[in-house]
């Protein structure tokens, strides 16, 4: 048996600083190019899918309030640093706002989770003791009520009311997102692979047999929701920072179905899975298949049936397809391993090896 | 099964990939000039999909008609094709900035855009970032271009708007009056606000009503104003709400003034309320039966030729009114004086460079455009003194009076 | 302006709207308590018969439209059933809730694709559109009507369910889905009963609601849809009396918010908040049956 930890060590060091040289290239040269458009957002999708992940593939809480974290980090983030300067300009409608103070970017961030888990842990408390189908309609209905405070006249001095949230501090390089990004991950499948990971999946698979083994339910699913609200406040403030403007009117029911299609694409209960599902969703929805928005001439033949909207036809075909048929996604429950790959270019190489041998013989 | 089925997905992604290689890298052009000859690109932001898009198409046509009649331009002797690269911003603040990275990413010179003034605001950080000057169309909040050097607009701004509304109202005889807002839309909130303060300051009185976006029910709210007796309503909200405004309040038998911004200035409002909308009165952007503009009334011409020339035009310019006529809405002429700014400033400036044409503007004087002359201000304002007010008869839009102050 | 008919305008409002709800909602909770599935595309189908109905009268005017219509719902639920749902049976049920939503996206996108995003005006059903004059108020046709029209159709669904052999079946696979089948019912035309009835009901009151507010647009579905499940949560699961009045609650309530400026903003998130503190006193709804879990 060969020892595969140390070859597996040194082309994981090897692929991560071909990574970061990738990145650091396309910061300097392409730093407004889709390309660089889409590794952040790719990556903050990707922090954001696997933290949906951890609740509703790992522990099997299905959850459908992702926007509503993502919202409270948000603002969260938003609000408390926009420099002191430019508050009065961007609270036009309530004299420069309440705060009269703007904090450092990393503080923004880490209390943006933080906000996120307060208010989780006050959702939580009552909901996560409901069935699952109630609990996915409460969490629904929970993110309705959040964007309905944040829209409130009443709390306009604080969070700008109906109108938009801008000149925070945003990203200076593309590494930003992807090392934040990539660090929560590292957190979170730390934290799967721990003994509170297997609480979780022990909750997955029967309640009533983890319960009989010892496991507080309603303390392990709690501590789930709030580590899957805590990551996805701190997405939700990476969204803010990367489309330097934020506004409660865009955090609707429908992005959280789009952080669970790209979960289900990718695999629940996988990982890599999620972080590649991510990619390829961002990829191909904000550039690849943004032509089949646009008319287009085939041999001087106009076909007629693209235009604006088709690319999201196409899209939910294609994710009725994988739901139906492809239920487990890209990876299914397998995580990315460097054994994985050996062995899959190994079967292929074996593959043709018998089939020479077939053919000979 | 499994099998048929991913060998048959394999084979209609590859032939749609290789259809969209064919094509342009994400924004859609219009027909280029053949490889070899110089080319300036001017960004289209627009909206073609969502809440806004009616008025986001009328705008395009605006710029392409402007693009039809001025497709190339001179900088230092050479003649340069102008290049159209359309991104839809889809009328949602999350949508723009992504719109905005592909107009970036396409190294276009100069935008023009939006309707709509939150992603405006939303897109416009990312122009300013990219250093790549835009020129507003009709987005009216002051948050466009405060604060933001890069951004400017030919149209007016709402705090100037909602001054002339509040005196139109008044001049009415409403003297207690109710806003309708749309929650979460800066333009609606914003314009709102500014009518309200106009009111108070003249010793009316205003309250506020808000609405979630997508709602379809004012019944209530209609039953709430009756009740309180209210005798003027100020409803800036999107060309989809309108008509139901409109018909529930006459339906539920509250019979005030109603009175709105430019967002109204579209036919199928007219044609959806019909009678109801009898007497509803609007600002806007530009009258095109004004006789004294005569660069409006050579504009109207020879946009309606361009447009009946193509079904699709006139499809997208909102079909023909009752009368069997392609009415001409007020942010067409601003898309046509926002891209005649953006040629006019590439002409000053005489490079590409988005920075160089930022300079242009700034100091830009470009006299009898549809809308008037145009100069920017400080903020990158237009100054502008020109208000229409136009109204609803029996299904179409008619003029009713100017504002020039 | 007496504040009788002001408080009875708001009332009228708030019954119109949530006999619209309960007719969205009787859908939601026959599907519920037979699949145990929160059938997310409900609302969609709503809306896409909206839609049937501006296409169809456009070239076969509305007296023809209508039937069609409501047959074309009826069609599209089926398919929805046989093409989304039946082949997940045995799957868990986060597949099947997913597929739901995937369904869902699918028709809001499809909708926004053939319409180009705006609302397209609903044609006028001349019937329907009248209003006379009671007292000082103007009372429209269609406030009258929709009540009357739910309440008649749920008293011919409730005569359908206790007397007729269809309704026993139904029933049954409610109470027990795997002893109903090995009794001999067959599940699966039992099912597509039940999508049958959901998708009708749902068309009707898609005729009332557009009717009512004259234009359709692609993402109005959403809202009602999950106000219309909410309703039927509220009631208790199963209970279609139960859905029926939470769907009435939730419209009276709503109306009664929107009437009062400084909270209208919270209209949609009352209905959640509603749901909430329901659940967690009475976990089955209010009328709902208490389930025993076996181990």
């Amino acid at each position: 048996m060969k020892n595969t930890k140390k070859r597996d060590l040194i082309l994981s060091v090897a692929l991560g600083a071909a990574v970061l040289l990738g990145l650091t290239y396309v910061d300097r040269n392409m730093r407004y190019s889709m390309l660089a458009s889409v590794i952040q957002k790719g990556s903050i999708y990707a922090l954001l899918a696997v933290s949906l992940n951890l609740l509703n593939g790992f522990t099997g809480l299905f959850s459908l309030g992702q926007a509503g974290f993502m919202l409270i980090g948000a603002y969260t983030y938003a609000v408390l640093t926009i420099p002191v300067a430019q508050r009065a300009g961007v609270y036009q409608y309530f004299n420069g706002g309440a705060l009269t103070f703007a904090l450092h970017p990393v503080l923004g961030l880490l209390l943006a989770g933080a906000t996120a888990v307060v208010f989780a842990w006050l959702v939580g408390k009552p909901c996560l003791r409901l069935k699952s189908d109630y609990l996915a309609i409460a969490t629904l209905g929970f993110a309705e009520i959040i964007r309905a405070l944040i829209q409130w006249e009443a709390f306009g001095p604080v969070t700008n009311a109906s109108n938009i949230l801008k000149r925070f501090p945003t990203f200076e390089s593309i590494l930003t997102p992807v090392l934040i990004s990539a660090g929560c991950i590292a957190l979170i499948v730390l934290l799967i692979n721990s003994s509170y990971g297997r609480a979780f999946k022990a909750i997955r698979e029967d309640e009533v047999a983890a319960e009989a083994m010892g496991i507080n339910l309603a303390r392990t699913k709690m501590q789930a929701f709030l580590t899957s609200a805590f990551f996805a406040g701190i997405g939700g403030a990476m969204l803010a920072m990367f489309q330097a403007s934020v506004q409660a009117k865009a955090f609707t029911s429908a992005m959280t179905y789009e952080i669970l299609l790209i979960v289900v694409i990718g695999g629940i209960g996988s990982v890599t899975g999620s972080v590649l599902g991510s990619f390829l969703y961002i990829a191909c929805s904000e550039w690849w298949l943004r032509f089949l928005d646009d008319a287009q001439t085939y041999l001087h033949v106009n076909i007629p049936f693209m235009r604006g909207g088709f690319r999201m036809v196409v899209f939910s075909v294609v994710i009725m397809v994988i739901v139906l048929f492809y239920r487990q996604g890209i990876m299914g429950t397998r995580e990315f391993s460097w054994q994985g790959i050996v062995s899959f270019f190994a079967r292929l190489g074996g593959k043709s090896e018998k089939k020479a041998a077939k053919s000979d013989g | 099964m499994k099998k048929a089925i991913s060998i048959l997905l394999s084979v209609c992604l590859l032939c749609v990939l290789l259809a969209g290689c064919g094509g342009s890298s994400g924004g859609s052009a219009a027909p280029a000039a053949s490889s070899g000859d110089k080319v300036v690109k001017i960004g289209v932001f627009e909206p073609t999909s969502g809440q806004n898009a009616a008025g986001g198409k009328k705008e395009i046509l605006g710029i392409e008609y402007a693009h039809s009649l001025y497709p190339t331009v001179s900088i230092n002797g050479e003649e340069y094709a102008i290049e159209l690269v359309t991104a839809d911003n889809g009328s949602d603040t999350a949508k723009a900035p992504t719109a905005a990275q592909l107009l970036i990413s396409n190294d276009v010179s100069v935008v023009v855009g939006t309707y709509g003034s939150g992603c405006a605001i939303a897109g416009g950080e990312y122009f300013a970032k990219a250093k790549i000057p835009a020129i507003g169309t009709s987005c009216t909040n002051p948050q466009v271009t405060l604060g933001n050097d890069f951004y400017f607009r030919v149209c007016y701004i709402d705090p100037f708007q909602g001054a002339v509304m509040a005196n139109y109202a008044l001049k009415e005889g409403c003297r207690n009056c109710v806003v309708i807002v749309e929650a979460g839309d800066d333009y609606s909130a914003g314009f709102g606000n500014y009518f309200s303060e106009a009111m108070l300051k003249e010793g009316a009185s205003c309250d506020t009503v808000t609405f979630q976006t997508g709602e379809t029910d004012f019944s209530t709210i209609m039953a709430n104003i009756k009740s309180k007796g209210y005798d003027g309503i100020f409803a800036p909200v999107s060309i989809e709400t309108a008509p139901l405004i409109i018909n529930q309040a006459r339906e539920g038998g509250v019979d005030c003034q109603i009175m709105a911004g430019d967002t109204w200035d579209d036919s199928s409002i007219a044609s959806r309320a019909g009678a109801n909308a009898n007497g509803v009165f609007f600002s806007c952007f530009f009258d095109q039966t004004d006789e004294a503009n005569a660069a409006g009334a050579a504009f109207v011409k020879g946009f309606l030729e361009w447009v009946n020339a193509d079904p699709a035009r006139i499809e997208n310019n909102g079909g023909k009114d009752n009368g069997g006529d392609v009415a001409i809405s007020s942010v067409t002429p601003c898309g046509y004086d926002a891209y005649m700014a953006a040629y006019n400033a590439i002409l000053k400036a005489q490079s590409t460079d988005g920075a160089a044409i930022r300079d242009a503007l700034a100091g830009l004087e470009v006299k009898d455009l549809v809308t008037g002359d145009l100069r920017f201000d400080e903020n990158g304002d237009a100054v502008k003194n020109y208000v229409a007010i136009k109204t609803f008869q029996d299904g179409s839009i008619v003029f009713s009076d100017a504002y020039t102050g | 302006m007496s504040s009788f008919s002001y408080f009875l305008d708001l009332f009228l409002s708030g019954v119109t709207v949530g006999s619209l709800y309960a007719l969205i909602a009787i859908g939601y909770t026959m599907v519920y308590g037979i699949l145990r599935l929160i059938n997310f595309a409900h609302g969609d189908i709503f809306m896409m018969a909206g839609f049937f109905m501006v296409y169809l009268s456009a070239t076969l005017g509305v007296a023809v439209s209508i039937p069609l219509v409501l047959i074309l719902t009826v069609a599209l639920g089926l398919l929805i059933e046989r093409a989304a749902y039946k082949p997940l049976r045995s799957a868990p049920r986060m597949s099947v809730m997913i597929s739901a939503i995937g369904v869902s996206y699918l028709l809001e996108n499809l909708a926004t694709y053939l319409t180009g995003g705006l609302a397209k005006a609903y044609p006028e059903i001349p019937f329907l559109k009248t209003s006379y004059a009671v007292g000082s108020m103007t009372v429209k046709t269609i406030t009258v009507v929709t009540p009357l029209l739910t309440l008649l159709l749920v008293v011919g669904l409730a005569f359908f369910i206790r007397h007729t052999k269809i309704g026993m079946a139904m029933r049954a696979v409610a109470r027990d889905f795997d002893t109903a089948r090995l009794m001999g019912i067959r599940v699966n035309g039992v099912i597509s009963v039940t999508f049958i009835i959901g998708s009708f009901l749902a068309g009707v009151g898609s005729i009332l609601y557009f009717s009512n507010y004259g234009q359709v647009s692609p993402m109005i579905g959403a809202m009602p849809g999950l106000k219309a499940f909410v309703a039927a949560v509220f009631g208790g699961i199963g209970s279609i009396p139960g859905a029926v009045l939470g769907a009435f609650i939730i419209g009276i309530c709503e109306s009664f918010i929107k009437a009062n400026d400084a909270i209208a903003i919270f209209s949609n998130a009352f209905t959640f908040a509603l749901l909430i503190i329901v659940l967690l006193f009475k976990p089955n709804g209010m009328f709902g049956e208490k389930l025993t879990e076996k181990v």
